[in-house]
């Protein structure tokens, strides 16, 4: 009677297929009538894009072709700068992110979980806040030893305030009768911080990550832009005052490849870290 | 049916199916149900959580199609699985969430319906309004806002909102779930007092199995999903009710009855959804 | 004073769990309001006993709960439990909450193995209590699961065996079968009195469900409207073991009919005091037997 659901229900939670069969499902999923209507709007743009440039509209005529965007596109991947400034941008990001990972976090818990802690450094971190990133460049320069140095200290501010609230908020987020029940199941403070404050904010934590770093991408093609050697956001400014507008475009989209790989690291560090969160 | 003219709201319900994403995960909620609702008659369904009750009202009250048989209001075909005549004030729906507009007063939102759809004049809606608050003992609370209200005010003025204007058939979905003892007996009160005053087709959906027996004529019992008619029983206590009948014997038995047919099924709903979560 | 939940029978688990509450009083006062929550409350809990506590909303029942858990203290007044001052939250004191406090990133296994681990006991012995505890509850095959991926009833039952596993001295249950569909609550219902029956450790019952309290108590208490205090104490001698279809006896309608009376004056009271939740008085108040006159 019922077991059309379960049978049903069992086939699409478990895929226990051959690797052929698997393919066959990708590629429906890849090439149907919804991705084919994404498709045809992408093919769409890009053959406006063409027109636009060619009747040399107004306002719009200086854009580039798209087929020289795409011609500077494939000679760039094969030379070795263009992969050197991948790079140092990754580079940049990686070291300031994670020193944000590193100071943010275990800030964050303790202001979360301390009220006096709070009260002493949350005025101050509460002054320094509004302070955009990108404000704090001159500054940056001035003080680090080098520009590096520089450069990565203002990719650590991009991510490490939102982290620190984001963090806070995930401490106070936890219910408090699971901090009864464990009180009551006769957890010692160290329990309570190891085993329930710890995990209980991951899901904060992760957030605090995931948002950090789109700003921190902000913040380093800024800084990139206006004062670092090498590097995308560099590149792609240098492609400006160099005249060489077809390359702007593949800076931009490039930047924009690279923070989504990023992005995506990210993700599956939040899966990983959490395997009891269906979705993330 | 036979008296179709008079009290209408007959609902005739002929093998009807129902089967959600056909193509896809295929969810059979609903196999070949048939049973008949005379005009006037307050019909409670009862039966394990699922799809199967609140599809059969989504089907009477044409929200959603049936993909298989056909659904007869006094006469008229309402719902096949070629053409379903869409939701309109012959069965109005009071839902568990609660639909009132927040930012109308009690009085604003009962006359509602009747103004828009100009079957009223503002006058005449709102002297009926006043009529209803006044025989269920609510008045006084015309100018308040919902939000001023408890939950259990606020479903009230829904089902005036629905009456006011006079539908064949009314269609509850666990009206008064999650309201505790002694609010649900209020809400009984009330209700009955309105279906007495004027008996209209009622369609209720309920777990309570006391607020079934207490409030019904008849009992629809349905089977765990797919859902089938696995049993009808026929509250033959007298009109008009009060709470002392459940202390009487007639009452039990039908307690009795209802409750063996109805845990039976919770249990293999229970087994069933063991073995989906495995 | 060792006792384990597998070792069956009523007599063990039921010799503890005596809950003595005398001139309670709590009092809250937040930004310049007072609310009394209870005042002078006198109260015993029988232990070996299944005792349901009901009233109307406000009432003070989770207050009650929170000071035998340790939770809160008295303003006044002491709780005792088996002749001692309770002081501070513990394991011989569990509480079932309303929403699930399973520890959404452990597995069940984990969950229920909790107390038995930040408690330093030995590893073999944690794994053979849990298998024990995880059968009765019928678990044992999700063991590995987490609770997101269980059902509203089942992540319930790993809740009871999470408590069940540190043989407390006394249950305490905050409405915890509220938000499941009714058919899910019914067979929890009759799965916790089966339980109940079994190993007969004492249990303070809180709930709004008038059939579910009837069906579950040995007494059922009832308490009054702010200020908080038993009004009176209902006994309940239907017949263990306890079977759904006794719901359909006379003696639980009778019961019933008696429970529902002393709820709708403590009801009225609110009304009285003005609160919102009164409005649903009204009508009842003034609607008389005669209103409802036309035949059919």
């Amino acid at each position: 009677m019922s077991v059309t659901v379960s049978e049903s229900r069992n086939v699409v939670q478990r895929p226990t297929k051959s690797t052929p069969a698997r393919l066959k499902i990708l590629l429906k999923k890849v090439f149907n009538f919804r991705s084919l209507r994404g498709v045809v709007s992408i093919l769409v743009f890009a053959a406006l894009w063409q027109l636009v440039v060619y009747y040399k509209v107004p306002y719009l005529k200086n854009l580039p072709y798209p087929r020289d965007v795409a011609y500077d596109a494939g000679t760039a991947a094969l030379t070795s700068d263009y992969w050197i400034h991948w790079g140092k941008s990754l580079m940049r990001i990686f070291i300031g992110f994670i020193a944000a990972q590193i100071v943010g976090i275990p800030l964050g818990l303790a202001m979360g979980i301390s009220k006096t802690f709070k009260q002493f450094t949350f005025p101050l971190f509460e002054i320094l806040r509004p302070i955009p990133p990108i404000a704090w460049i001159p500054l940056a320069i001035l003080f680090w030893p080098t520009r590096e140095l520089s450069i990565y200290f203002l990719v650590f501010i991009g991510a490490f305030y939102i982290q620190v609230i984001n963090v806070i908020q995930g401490v106070s987020n936890i219910s408090v009768n699971l901090k009864w029940a464990a009180f009551s199941l006769g957890a010692e403070p160290k329990d309570i911080f190891w085993r329930i404050l710890l995990p209980g904010s991951l899901p904060s934590i992760i957030t605090g990550m995931t948002v950090g770093m789109g700003v921190a991408w902000n913040v380093l093609i800024a800084a990139e832009m206006i004062a670092a050697k090498g590097g995308l956001g560099r590149t792609t400014w240098e492609a400006y005052t160099n005249h060489n507008i077809p390359f702007i475009v593949v800076g931009m989209v490039s930047i924009g490849l690279a923070g989504s790989l990023c992005s995506v690291l990210v993700r599956w560090v939040g899966k990983k870290a959490m395997p009891w969160t269906k979705k993330f | 049916m036979a008296d179709g003219q008079q009290t209408p709201g007959a609902i005739s319900i002929r093998h009807v199916s129902k089967i959600y994403d056909p193509e896809g995960v295929h969810v059979e909620a609903m196999r070949d149900c048939t049973f008949d609702i005379a005009a006037g008659e307050f019909a409670v369904i009862v039966g394990p959580s699922g799809c199967g009750k609140t599809t059969l009202l989504n089907a009477i009250a044409g929200f959603d199609n049936i993909t298989a048989g056909e659904i007869y209001l006094d006469g008229e075909l309402i719902s096949s699985t070629r053409h379903q005549i869409k939701p309109n004030v012959d069965r109005m729906v009071v839902f568990q969430n609660g639909a009132l507009f927040p930012w109308k007063t009690v009085l604003q939102n009962i006359t509602y319906g009747p103004i828009v759809q100009g079957r009223m004049s503002k006058k005449e809606a709102v002297a009926r309004a006043r009529e209803m608050l006044d025989m269920v003992c609510l008045t006084g609370l015309e100018d308040k806002y919902p939000e001023e209200l408890s939950s259990g005010v606020q479903r009230r003025v829904e089902i005036l909102g629905a009456l006011i204007n006079e539908p064949r058939v009314v269609m509850l979905d666990e009206p008064f779930r999650g309201l505790d003892a002694v609010a649900k007996t209020v809400m009984h009160e009330f209700l009955m007092q309105l279906f007495c005053a004027s008996p209209r087709t009622m369609f209720f959906i309920t777990h309570d199995l006391d607020e079934a027996i207490f409030l019904g004529n008849k009992v629809v019992i349905m089977t765990t999903r797919p859902a089938q008619i696995k049993k009808i029983v026929t509250v033959d206590l007298p009109w008009p009710r009060e709470h002392s009948i459940m202390n009487s014997k007639r009452y039990i038995d039908l307690k009795r009855e209802v409750l063996d047919a109805v845990h039976e099924e919770a249990k293999k709903a229970f087994e069933a959804g063991e073995r989906e979560m495995a | 004073m060792t006792h384990s939940a597998s070792s069956g029978g009523r007599h063990t688990a039921g010799d503890f769990g005596e809950v003595r509450f005398e001139g309670v009083s709590k009092i809250y006062d937040k930004e310049g309001e007072r609310l009394i929550a209870l005042e002078g409350l006198d109260f015993l809990v029988q232990k070996g006993q299944t005792t349901v506590l009901m009233g109307p909303t406000g009432c003070g029942k989770t207050v009650l709960i929170n000071l035998i858990a340790g939770y809160e203290e008295p303003t006044t007044g002491a709780v005792y439990l088996d002749g001692e001052p309770v002081r501070e939250p513990g394991c011989d004191r569990l509480v079932v909450f309303q929403e699930s406090a399973l520890f959404p990133w452990m597995t069940v296994h984990a969950n229920v193995t909790f107390g038995c681990q930040v408690q330093g006991m030995a590893e073999t012995e944690i794994k053979e209590k849990a298998k024990i505890i995880l059968k009765k509850v019928g678990l044992f095959d999700f063991r590995d699961k987490y609770p997101s991926q269980l059902s509203g009833g089942m992540q319930r039952r790993a809740e009871l065996a999470r408590a069940l596993i540190n043989d407390p001295k006394i249950m305490l249950m905050d409405e915890p079968f509220r938000g499941l569909d009714a058919m899910t609550r019914q067979l929890m219902q009759e799965f916790y009195v089966r339980l109940y029956e079994e190993e007969g450790h004492t249990n303070l019952f809180i709930t709004h469900e008038i059939d579910e309290a009837i069906f579950l108590a040995d007494r059922l208490a009832i308490m009054t409207f702010q200020p908080g205090k038993i009004k009176v104490e209902i006994e309940v001698d239907l017949p263990r073991p306890r079977s759904f279809k006794m719901m359909a006896t006379p003696q639980f309608m009778k019961i019933r009919a008696q429970a529902l009376d002393l709820l709708y004056e403590e009801a009225s009271k609110a009304l009285a005091a003005g609160r919102k939740s009164a409005f649903d008085l009204v009508g009842a108040l003034a609607t008389t037997k005669d209103s409802c006159q036309l035949p059919l």
